[in-house]
C-alpha cells in the first residue's frame, strides 16, 4: 500500500508574550496507508489538531517533514488540495447564509461542479434543512455543513477532525456508516476524535499521541493485543476460596467483591477443572480483553486518579478538600437526588485489563 | 476567476455590506430630500434683484481690490495675495444674493466632499469587516482547505473588495450628482458650469476615488493585521483620539512649530485641495530682518506620498504576516 500521509519528527513550538513557550508537538511522526481508515488519538492539548493544522498548511511547522498524497507538504499542497477533504476541529460558518449557499461559495471557489452541492447535501442528511441560515443549526446539523463541505470534491483522503462533535447518537451512527462506505469506496480517511468505541469500531489503524509525540501506531487489534494479558474474570461461590486454590496452583489472581481475575490464563478450562475438583463450579469464565479507551488512558497517562485531578499539560493537582462536597453546589435545595448521581471516581472498572 | 466569482457573491450577501449600503442610501436620501425641500426655482423678480444687488458689490469692491493690488506689488507675501483675491468684484455672482436657491456649480462643492467622506467611511468599515470578520469566524481558514494559497486567496479578497468599492463609488456618485443636478434643474439653478468647475470636479472626483480606495485598503490591512474588525476600529478610535487629538494639545503645550505637519488628516485635506497653506509657529520667533513668511506649504504631491506609504505599507505589512502566520 502507499502511504498518503507520512509525517517525520514534525515539530512546533507555539510562543506568545502572555503564555510564553509551549511545546505542541515534539517530533512527532505518522504514516497512513491508503485505503486504510486510520484513528487519531490522543488527550486535549496532545497536538493533534496541530498535526492536522500544519498538515493542511494552516500552522507553520518549526520543523521535520510531511508529504500528502505524495507531495511535500505544505509546499506542494496546492497541487493536491483538490483531493482532499477536510474538517478541522469545529469549523465555523457564516450564520447569515443558508447551508446551501455555503456550500454554492465553497463549490465555486473550487471550481466543482453545482451539482455536487445537492448530493452531498443529500449525503449527510441535510437536504430538507439547506435553505435556513446556519445560526439556526444546531451543532450536530452544523457538523454536518462540515462534512459535506469535505465531501464536495470527492476527496480521496478524507481528513476529520472531531467529526461526531455535537452530534446525536443516530447522527454518530450515521457518520460511521458514512466513513465505513467512503473507505469501502476506496478513500482513505484520517479521523481524530475522542469517542473512542467508535473509532474501535470503525478504524482499521491508530496512532495515538501524547504531548507533542507518538506513543503508539498500528493496526488496532495489534495495539489491544500488545495489552493483553490473557486475564479471565471469574465468578464463583466462595470466591475467596478459590482465590487460595488457584494461588496454590500457581495463577496470578486479584480478588474483588464479588469476582476474581486471573491472569495468563491461556486456557480458561483449566481454571474450571482446577475449581472443580474442590467442589466449586464456576458461574462465569469471561476473558477480559482490553478495549482503546484502557489502552488510550494507560500510553497517555491519563487514567484517573482518585483524589487527584490531571491538568492538561501533565500536571497533577490535589482535589479540594472535601472532594465531590467541594465541588457541589452550593445552593443543594433540590440538588440532592442529582447530587447522588455525580460520580467523581476513577472513570471505567478495575476489570478493564488494563496493565499495572 | 472562479474565487474571484465567490468572494464577488460573498461580499455581496454579507450582511453588514447589505445594511452598511442601506445606511449609505439612507444618509444620502435625507442628504438630497432635505436639499430637495429647501430649495425653490426663483422668479424673474428675486432674479433681477440678485442681479441688481451684485453689480452694486462689484461697485463697491473694486476700488478697494485695485489698492490691495496696489499694496501687493509695493509689499509682496502670500498672505496679502491670498486676501486680494478674497475682494475680486469679479468673484461676485447673482447666486450669491439668491437665497434659498440650490445653485448646483456652488453648493455640490461641499456635498462631494461629504459624499467622498461617506464613501470612505463606508469602505473603510467594509473592507475591516470583510476580511475580520472571515479571520475570526473560521472563514478563511475554509477557504484555504480549499484554495491553500494565501497570498492569491488574499490578494483576491483585496482584489474583489477593491473592485467593488470601485464600481460602486462610480455608481453611488453618479446617481448622487444626478440628482442634484435634477435637482438644480427642476428647483435651483445649475450655475456657471465654465471649464474651471469642469476641472475641479474631474480632479475632486479622481482624488476623492484614490482616498475611499486607500481607505478601503486600510480597513482591510488593519483587520488582517489584528485578525478581527474591531482592530481596525480600534486602532482608528485610537489614532483619533490618541493622536489627532492628544499629541495636538501635547504639541501646542511644547509649543512645537509645525504639529499639523505630522497629522494624518492635514495629508488628506492637503490631498483633497491640492495643497494646504499652515502657519509655521516658531518660524519668526527669533530676531529676524526684513519680511518673515511664516506660511509653508503641503502640496498633494507631499499628501500623496505621506498616504501612498500609508495605504500602501499597511497592505505589504498585512500581506507579509498574513503569509506566515498561523491560523486558528
Amino acid at each position: 500500500m502507499s502511504a498518503v500521509i507520512e509525517i517525520q519528527e514534525l515539530r512546533k513550538t507555539f510562543r506568545t508574550l502572555r503564555r510564553g513557550r509551549r511545546v505542541a508537538l515534539d517530533g512527532f511522526d505518522m504514516l497512513v496507508e491508503s485505503g486504510q481508515v486510520h484513528g487519531f488519538l490522543g488527550p486535549n492539548g496532545s497536538g493533534k489538531t496541530t498535526t492536522l493544522r500544519a498538515l493542511l498548511g494552516l500552522v507553520r511547522a518549526d520543523g521535520g517533514r510531511m508529504a500528502v498524497l505524495g507531495q511535500p507538504a505544505p509546499e506542494q499542497l496546492p497541487a493536491v488540495t483538490g483531493r482532499i477533504g477536510a474538517i478541522v476541529e469545529s469549523p465555523q460558518f457564516f450564520g447569515n447564509f443558508t447551508g446551501r449557499k455555503t456550500l454554492r461559495l465553497l463549490a465555486t471557489a473550487g471550481g466543482v461542479e453545482a451539482a455536487r452541492v445537492d448530493a452531498v447535501l443529500d449525503q449527510v442528511g441535510l437536504r430538507d434543512r439547506a435553505d435556513e441560515r446556519v445560526k439556526g443549526y444546531s451543532l450536530g446539523m452544523r457538523q454536518r455543513l462540515a462534512v459535506a463541505s469535505a465531501l464536495l470534491k470527492r476527496p480521496e483522503l478524507l481528513i476529520l477532525d472531531e467529526p461526531a462533535n455535537g452530534l446525536d447518537p443516530a447522527g454518530i451512527r450515521e457518520m460511521r456508516d458514512m466513513m465505513a462506505a467512503l473507505a469501502a469506496a476506496g478513500v482513505t480517511v484520517l479521523v481524530s476524535s475522542h469517542i473512542l468505541a467508535e473509532i474501535q469500531l470503525i478504524c482499521d489503524h491508530v496512532t495515538i499521541i501524547s504531548r507533542g509525540r507518538r506513543v503508539v501506531a498500528g493496526r488496532v487489534r495489534d495495539v489491544l493485543s500488545g495489552f493483553d494479558r490473557g486475564e479471565i474474570r471469574v465468578r464463583v461461590a466462595e470466591h475467596r476460596r478459590a482465590a487460595e486454590i488457584l494461588r496454590a496452583a500457581g495463577r496470578p489472581v486479584a480478588v474483588h467483591d464479588d469476582h476474581l481475575v486471573v491472569a495468563d490464563a491461556a486456557d480458561p478450562s483449566l481454571i474450571a477443572q482446577t475449581l472443580g475438583r474442590h467442589d466449586l463450579w464456576v458461574r462465569e469464565l469471561t476473558p477480559l480483553t482490553p478495549d482503546l479507551e484502557s489502552v488510550f488512558l494507560t500510553l497517555t497517562d491519563t487514567v484517573p486518579e482518585p483524589g487527584r485531578a490531571k491538568q492538561v499539560d501533565g500536571s497533577v493537582l490535589p482535589v479540594p478538600a472535601g472532594g465531590a462536597e467541594a465541588w457541589a453546589p452550593t445552593q443543594r435545595a433540590g440538588a440532592d437526588a442529582e447530587a447522588a448521581q455525580i460520580d467523581l471516581g476513577p472513570m471505567g472498572s478495575d476489570d478493564k485489563g488494563i496493565p499495572a | 476567476m472562479n474565487l474571484f466569482r465567490a468572494e464577488v457573491s460573498r461580499l455581496a450577501a454579507r450582511r453588514f455590506v447589505q445594511l452598511m449600503a442601506v445606511l449609505l442610501i439612507g444618509a444620502f436620501g435625507i442628504t438630497i430630500a432635505t436639499t430637495l425641500a429647501s430649495s425653490h426655482q426663483p422668479s424673474a423678480n428675486e432674479v433681477a434683484m440678485a442681479e441688481a444687488q451684485a453689480a452694486q458689490q462689484r461697485i463697491d469692491l473694486r476700488s478697494g481690490y485695485q489698492r490691495c493690488l496696489s499694496d501687493q506689488r509695493n509689499n509682496p507675501g502670500p498672505a496679502l495675495q491670498h486676501n486680494c483675491e478674497a475682494m475680486n468684484p469679479d468673484r461676485v455672482d447673482r447666486e450669491d444674493f439668491l437665497s434659498g436657491v440650490f445653485v448646483f456649480e456652488r453648493e455640490i462643492r461641499p456635498l462631494m466632499y461629504f459624499l467622498i467622506a461617506f464613501l470612505a467611511l463606508f469602505g473603510f468599515l467594509v473592507g475591516a469587516s470583510y476580511v475580520g470578520a472571515d479571520l475570526h469566524s473560521g472563514g478563511m481558514t475554509n477557504l484555504l482547505l480549499w484554495r491553500p494559497k494565501r497570498i492569491t486567496v488574499l490578494g483576491t479578497k483585496l482584489g474583489t473588495l477593491l473592485g467593488a468599492m470601485l464600481v460602486g463609488s462610480v455608481v453611488a456618485s453618479a446617481l448622487y450628482l444626478g440628482a442634484f443636478w435634477l435637482i438644480a434643474q427642476t428647483t435651483g439653478l445649475p450655475g456657471d458650469l465654465d471649464g474651471d468647475f469642469g476641472r475641479w470636479m474631474g480632479l475632486t472626483s479622481a482624488r476623492g476615488l484614490v482616498l475611499i480606495l486607500g481607505v478601503t485598503a486600510l480597513g482591510f490591512a488593519i483587520a488582517t493585521l489584528g485578525r478581527h474588525t474591531a482592530a481596525a476600529l480600534g486602532a482608528v478610535a485610537a489614532y483619533a483620539i490618541g493622536w489627532e487629538v492628544g499629541a495636538r494639545i501635547v504639541l501646542s503645550i511644547v509649543e512645537a512649530g509645525r504639529p499639523e505637519q505630522w497629522m494624518m488628516s492635514t495629508y488628506v485635506v492637503a490631498w483633497m485641495s491640492g495643497a494646504v497653506h499652515l502657519w509655521d509657529r516658531n518660524a519668526c520667533s527669533g530676531p529676524t530682518f526684513g519680511f518673515c513668511d511664516p506660511g509653508y506649504t503641503l502640496t498633494w504631491v507631499h499628501a500623496a506620498a505621506v498616504l501612498g506609504v500609508l495605504f500602501v505599507g499597511c497592505v505589504v505589512v498585512a500581506f507579509a504576516d498574513f503569509r506566515r502566520r498561523d491560523l486558528a
